[in-house]
């Protein structure tokens, strides 16, 4: 952790980043700080996604943590023989055929649709409630019971990748900073500076590097942290005179059975497994008052979340965000499964991994609203967005 | 051995205007490496010889009828079973003179040239009886590339029009037939039913000194065929119609209504196209959608060849496939391109129908339409760069400005150059610079 203290926010107490102008509990201006900014984390470029880890029960393992540079063992090699059939998000009814030799994508064998039909970010008109599909994944949000505004917004594509790689989703999740005039469109920019840059990067694939042919010539990990810088940069552009829209941000790159978190403040992800909702587990740690506060050892965990300053955010994207790269940690799934991102609307009410595994439908558009409705049946205190999607790891025999 | 090889090409523009409905695609079917020594002794030939009374009128015809018998005999190698068909009012095994096929080889070539040599002009002529007889010859042996040549020098008269609808119904998918009518005193209409239905060429032999170059011209071109019995595949999502698939090149002929369904795969429609050489055919396919909002995309079709279903296959086997997606777009830039191909073959298709309908205003007598359907085919033709048909058409009208299509009718036109350009208005000039 950094050395480096905030400001305590003379209103609330919450504790403030370095660099920070008000405070993110309360909106009430600190008083200044001096110091320098928080550590830059090192080293997290440019790491092929080869080195990744196998989902178990364990923790997931940062990639700055000990670990990431080696895989987790043999066995987790994308089958040739995996099924890149996946049902149909527009109708229901068909699957996504698997591209023949001829084909660079999917499309319905009932309704023609591409697998990458119903993909997008939450519609400008449509804030307070949307919805998006595509094959293989969901995305939602909604206003919540409570709020008068919604300042989530959600991100979802299917991108096909170059050769037989299949597709790529990627979904993103923002969270808009309630105190900061204009957060609203921070959150919306981020999510669609990230789709923009998903294509773009998939748009100059290095096809000559063996070790990135299972994605198509794409490097996910660095792809999460051009996703994340693209989404800051969106964000800063925003900040007019003293007022600095922010937003929190997680994104998540699935191909087939490899996934790569990238997030920026409390929004989470989770790894999610149907068969055995015990095995679930969070694949981020929130970049939060409670969290800090926990991890440099100030408070045990139940005394941290039970402080009013728990869910005070430390870092999030804006202008004048802590700079820094975006937490970035990529997996490989043992098993097939589901990933979901989302924002503190859901986790708030259903904070822990089993039950939200619980909470799986049969398609990723039904878990979407299922797990939508769990936050509003449970007060729908918040905004409430989600991303979820499909994991599909290689057959493998039973063990 | 490697087996033959097909490949799939679609031409078409990806873009459809707000509210747009109809798609437009030209199909380019190749095939490759389909000689192989299965093909020339796979086959089994019928030849149906018309000895009606009027082919010895005069007796060239009928000479020459079987001149071009014994060169189509030479031309096939031995192994292939072949059966001799004489054609009158009923149909005759001439040879063999049981209802059977044999193997050729040096015994029974010797045979049949006895048999054809004995081909005598007498009765009148009931094609479909021939046709029944061909199909009772070849229906045995299905594994087979099955094929037969007919050669009718008059119309059809005694049967009726649905007695030979009926024969030519029951043929269909049994074998390939080529038709060829010699003289000028036969029915364009007929033979052209025939050999469309049948997937094979019509044409006019008006001099017969022509015929036995001619026969040999067939059975080269159903010997370097070695791929029997595929069918376009067209795949069109729910909710949408296959409105039209016309085979374009190298002639026009309407597929549409030779649509069978997939037994295992409703969206599927299989459209037979016979048997195949290493050669190049182009199909255009018009799909009817349901718009979606700007910037929706969909698959308007799947288009390929595949293998019928057999009784040991639930559905039929894809060999090759191309795909024709289509986004609708509010940019009118790109809306209202027309793609070159589509665009040149839907005028081949307009410019074989704009003949048809002149021919038949002039032998009518309706001038005016004559005129102007014939201009129009003149100014089509020109413009396309098909320039057989251009020639054909020069000897029916007198062509003053063949760009605007400004023409006379001659007054003095042979039945021959007639029959000739009503025979062959379906055939389509390639792309330009397709070579």
């Amino acid at each position: 952790m950094s050395a480096a203290v905030g400001a305590v926010c003379l209103g609330c107490g919450e504790l403030g980043e370095p660099g920070d102008r008000f405070c993110e509990g309360c909106g009430t201006a600190l008083p200044e700080t001096a110091g320098p900014p928080a550590e830059q984390r090192p080293g997290t470029r440019a790491r092929p996604v080869t080195a990744r880890v196998t989902l178990g029960s364990g923790p997931p393992v940062a990639p700055d943590g000990p670990g990431a540079e080696n895989p987790g063992g043999p066995g987790t090699g994308r089958s040739a023989t995996t099924d890149n059939e996946t049902p149909c998000a527009a109708c229901g009814e068909g699957t996504i055929a698997n591209p023949d030799e001829h084909a660079d994508r999917g499309f319905c064998d009932e309704c023609g649709r591409p697998g990458t039909a119903g993909e997008g970010t939450v519609p400008e008109d449509a804030r307070d409630h949307a919805e998006h599909a595509v094959a293989g994944a969901a995305a939602i949000t909604d206003l919540g019971r409570v709020r008068a505004a919604n300042e989530d917004a959600y991100g979802l594509a299917r991108l096909p990748l170059a050769g037989d790689a299949g597709d790529l989703v990627v979904g993103v999740v923002c969270d808009g900073v309630a105190s900061v005039p204009g957060s609203e469109r921070a959150s919306l920019a981020a999510c669609a500076a990230v789709l923009d840059a998903a294509r773009d990067a998939l748009a100059h694939p290095d096809v000559d590097d063996p070790d990135l042919a299972p994605t198509g010539g794409v490097d996910l990990t660095e792809l999460a942290h051009v996703c994340a810088d693209a989404a800051t940069e969106a964000v800063t552009a925003l900040a007019e005179g003293r007022d600095a829209p922010a937003c929190t941000y997680v994104s998540a790159l699935v191909v087939d059975e490899i996934l790569v978190i990238g997030w920026v403040g409390d929004s989470r992800a989770y790894w999610l497994v149907p068969d055995a909702p015990e095995e679930s587990v969070v694949l981020t740690t929130d970049d939060s008052w409670a969290a800090e506060a926990v991890a440099i050892g100030l408070l045990d965990a139940d005394a941290a979340y039970a402080d009013p300053r728990a869910h005070a955010i430390t870092r999030w994207v804006a202008a004048d965000g802590p700079p820094g790269p975006a937490h970035v940690v990529a997996h490989a799934a043992d098993r097939s499964g589901v990933v979901l991102i989302c924002s503190d609307g859901l986790w708030n009410h259903v904070p822990a991994p089993a039950d939200l595994a619980r909470l799986l439908a049969d398609d990723p558009a039904e878990t979407a609203r299922t797990m939508l409705d769990a936050a509003l049946d449970d007060g729908g205190t918040d905004n409430t967005t989600l991303v979820v999607v499909d994991v599909i790891a290689p057959e493998r025999d039973a063990s | 051995m490697t087996g033959p090889r097909f490949t799939v090409e679609a031409f078409h523009e990806a873009h459809l205007p707000e509210g747009g409905r109809e798609v437009d695609a030209i199909v380019a079917v190749t095939a490759a490496d389909t000689a192989g020594a299965a093909a020339t002794t796979g086959s089994a030939v019928v030849v149906m010889i018309d000895c009606s009374g009027s082919m010895g009128d005069p007796a060239t015809k009928i000479a020459s009828a079987r001149r071009a018998t014994l060169a189509a005999l030479d031309a096939l190698p031995d192994g292939v079973l072949v059966a001799v068909v004489a054609g009158r009012h009923r149909a005759q095994p001439v040879f063999p003179t049981a209802e059977r096929l044999v193997v050729l080889d040096r015994t029974t070539r010797a045979q049949a040239r006895a048999a054809v040599a004995d081909l005598t002009p007498s009765g009148g002529t009931a094609i479909g009886t021939w046709l029944t007889l061909a199909q009772r010859l070849l229906a045995p042996h299905p594994r087979r590339l099955r094929h037969a040549i007919l050669l009718t020098d008059g119309r059809d008269e005694h049967e009726t029009p649905e007695d030979l609808a009926a024969a030519v119904a029951a043929c269909e998918g049994v074998f390939t037939c080529d038709a060829r009518g010699v003289g000028t005193d036969w029915v364009v209409e007929e033979v052209r039913g025939i050999a469309s239905a049948l997937l094979g060429t019509a044409d006019i032999v008006a001099a017969p000194e022509d015929l036995a170059a001619d026969f040999e011209g067939i059975v080269a071109g159903a010997m370097g065929r070695g791929v029997g019995d595929v069918a376009l595949r067209v795949w069109a999502p729910r909710g949408a119609t296959v409105v039209s698939v016309k085979q374009v090149s190298p002639t026009v002929e309407d597929l549409t209504d030779r649509r069978t369904p997939d037994p295992a795969k409703p969206l599927v429609g299989l459209y037979p196209l016979g048997s195949w050489g290493d050669e190049t055919r182009e199909y255009h396919v018009r799909i009817a959608l349901e718009p979606l909002t700007v910037g929706e995309e969909i698959l308007a079709a799947r288009v390929g060849v595949a293998a019928p279903p057999t009784a040991d296959t639930a559905t039929a086997e894809i060999l090759a496939e191309t795909r024709v997606p289509v986004t609708w777009t509010g940019d009118p830039a790109l809306s209202t391109r027309l793609n070159p191909r589509v665009a040149h073959y839907t005028g081949q298709a307009e410019l074989a129908d704009a003949i048809r309908e002149g021919l038949d205003a002039r032998r009518s007598g309706d001038v005016r339409v004559a005129t102007a359907r014939l201009g129009r085919a003149v100014a089509l033709a020109a413009a396309s760069g098909n320039d057989e048909t251009s020639a054909l058409l020069a000897k029916v009208v007198e062509v003053e400005d063949p760009a605007t299509g400004r023409v006379r009718l001659r007054r003095e036109v042979t039945a021959a150059d007639e029959m000739t350009l009503d025979v062959r208005s379906t055939r389509t000039a390639r792309v330009r610079g397709d070579g």
